[in-house]
């Protein structure tokens, strides 16, 4: 997190995933053109540019999207996710290449308009075979580049996480226009079938890792709690929360976080301020509930951000009785202090 | 993230899960059913023997073409020369048994580039009253943007 916007927010770890992450961009685009070059000696270099780095946007974005389901099905994979919108931008750079190149080569040099040649020369939208694939991919770009422009924190904070994260949520779009691109266009050149069973099996495992981790409640999530006379709802019991982790509830449409820290329990809203991150699955760390995404904190006893920083969550009463764990479903306004519930030795 | 929005990722998947392999299904079961038979094969280029001879030769705006005789009695050399930047990138030459055949009955022979030389091998089969026909078609653009008689 950072108090003022960066053009691009870069910190140490950032910068090294980069590298890594430009690094292999580049070793593969040595290898396809290395590739190609044997196989198909007489390739002209601007096919060869289209051809490497479409495959390689392709390849990215299917990345790109299993990142999502992967950290919610395993957090080992969180900090891939915590780095993912440099991915993204990398990607939509790597197509707006291959875009460029291809409607230069394809509808360039001639009297019409390259964008114009793009949508009539080719009219047969009632072919499966003949149809004007191109289309699709130039809308993908046109969605890949507002999501680009919108990458920035400016724009998130600006439009609200859940508009933005709304609108981010075209890139499922992009990806579905970006296959029928690929199925419709170059696939229908080819005569082996092996290049069908791979991007056959890229689209398998992207929308089952979705469905997956879409259908698949956080651990620790608890619906349809019983509830005492003052309203308070019976969570569970002191063991089952592990130290400086948390248990979360879903109940009357509040999504809550009850922590354990440093022997006392507090409860705060479990949906970061930033990207809507689950907090309930991040951990209590220098005190601070950290957000899984990226890295966001709040203090848990009135879930605001430690200065300067000045996000803040809604916190709900904590009760024990006994060994037995009660929140209080009604929350108080954002960054109202709650004393935590200690814990007796 | 959000109920609501996890629910809509779980609709928008669901509904993926059905719409995207409908549509590949659809996209490859007309693989090689383009009314335009391209093959996708990389041409090499075929030497010219000093014992070969020309049959005949005409010129394009873009393309000077020439057919020779082939190392045999069965086969044909068609040597094009491309002079100018093509106005179609995406330029495949096909044999036609004559200039008014529907591009169903054409074979492709190759793909043509940047400026520079190429050659194809055709059999002699194709050698008809009006001498050999060919054809340079865009199957991008679905345009045919030359058409040649090589008459000996």
């Amino acid at each position: 997190m950072a108090l003022t916007y960066k053009s691009i927010l870069w910190n140490r770890q950032k910068k090294r995933y980069d590298l890594i992450m430009w690094g292999i961009m580049l070793l593969y685009l040595g290898i396809f053109t290395g590739s190609q070059f044997v196989f198909f000696p007489t390739i002209s270099p601007e096919a060869l540019i289209i051809r490497s780095t479409g495959t390689l946007a392709i390849l990215m974005l299917h990345v790109i999207l299993v990142i999502g389901p992967l950290a919610r099905i395993s957090p080992k994979f969180l900090p891939l996710l915590y780095n993912r919108r440099h991915m993204g931008v990398s990607m939509f750079l790597i197509a707006s290449v291959h875009a460029g190149l291809s409607l230069l080569q394809f509808h360039g040099f001639s009297s019409t308009s390259p964008l114009v040649a793009l949508f009539t020369s080719n009219p047969r939208f009632d072919s499966i075979s003949q149809f004007p694939f191109q289309t699709f991919g130039f809308f993908a770009l046109l969605i890949l580049f507002f999501m680009a422009v919108s990458s920035h924190d400016f724009w998130l904070k600006n439009l609200s996480p859940y508009v933005w994260k709304t609108l981010h949520m075209l890139v499922y779009l992009a990806y579905l226009l970006l296959i029928f691109h690929i199925a419709l266009g170059v696939l229908q050149q080819e005569s082996t079938s092996i290049y069908m069973y791979i991007l056959g099996l890229g689209v398998f495992l992207v929308v089952v890792l979705h469905i997956v981790a879409a259908v698949r409640s956080p651990k620790s999530m608890l619906k349809d709690l019983p509830r005492d006379s003052e309203g308070f709802v019976k969570v569970c019991t002191l063991d089952e929360i592990e130290l400086d982790c948390a248990k979360v509830i879903l109940v009357d449409g509040e999504n809550i976080a009850i922590f354990k820290y440093d022997g006392k329990l507090s409860a705060i809203n479990n949906v970061c301020k930033h990207q809507n991150g689950p907090l309930g699955e991040g951990k209590v760390i220098d005190g601070c509930v950290t957000c899984p995404w990226h890295g966001y904190q709040y203090l848990p006893e009135n879930g605001s951000s430690p200065p300067p920083f000045k996000e803040k969550v809604s916190t709900y009463d904590v009760k024990l009785l006994g060994n037995t764990v009660w929140v209080n479903p009604t929350p108080h306004p954002e960054g109202t202090m709650r004393p935590p519930t200690i814990i007796p030795n | 993230m959000v109920y609501s929005l996890r629910r809509r990722h779980l609709f928008i998947w669901i509904f993926w899960a059905v719409l995207i392999p409908i549509g590949l299904y659809g996209a490859f079961s007309v693989v090689g059913q383009q009314e335009i038979p391209l093959e996708r094969r990389e041409l090499y280029p075929v030497p010219l023997s000093s014992q070969d001879s020309l049959i005949a030769e005409t010129k394009t705006s873009e393309i000077i073409w020439t057919l020779w005789n082939g190392k045999d009695s069965t086969s044909l050399e068609v040597f094009a020369k491309v002079i100018e930047p093509l106005s179609h990138p995406s330029a495949f030459v096909y044999v036609v048994p004559n200039l008014e055949a529907p591009l169903s009955s054409a074979e492709v022979i190759g793909d043509l580039g940047p400026v520079g030389n190429y050659s194809f091998s055709i059999a002699t089969d194709w050698i008809t009253a009006q001498g050999v026909c060919l054809i340079v078609h865009d199957p991008i653009k679905s345009e045919t943007f030359h058409s040649i008689e090589l008459i000996p």
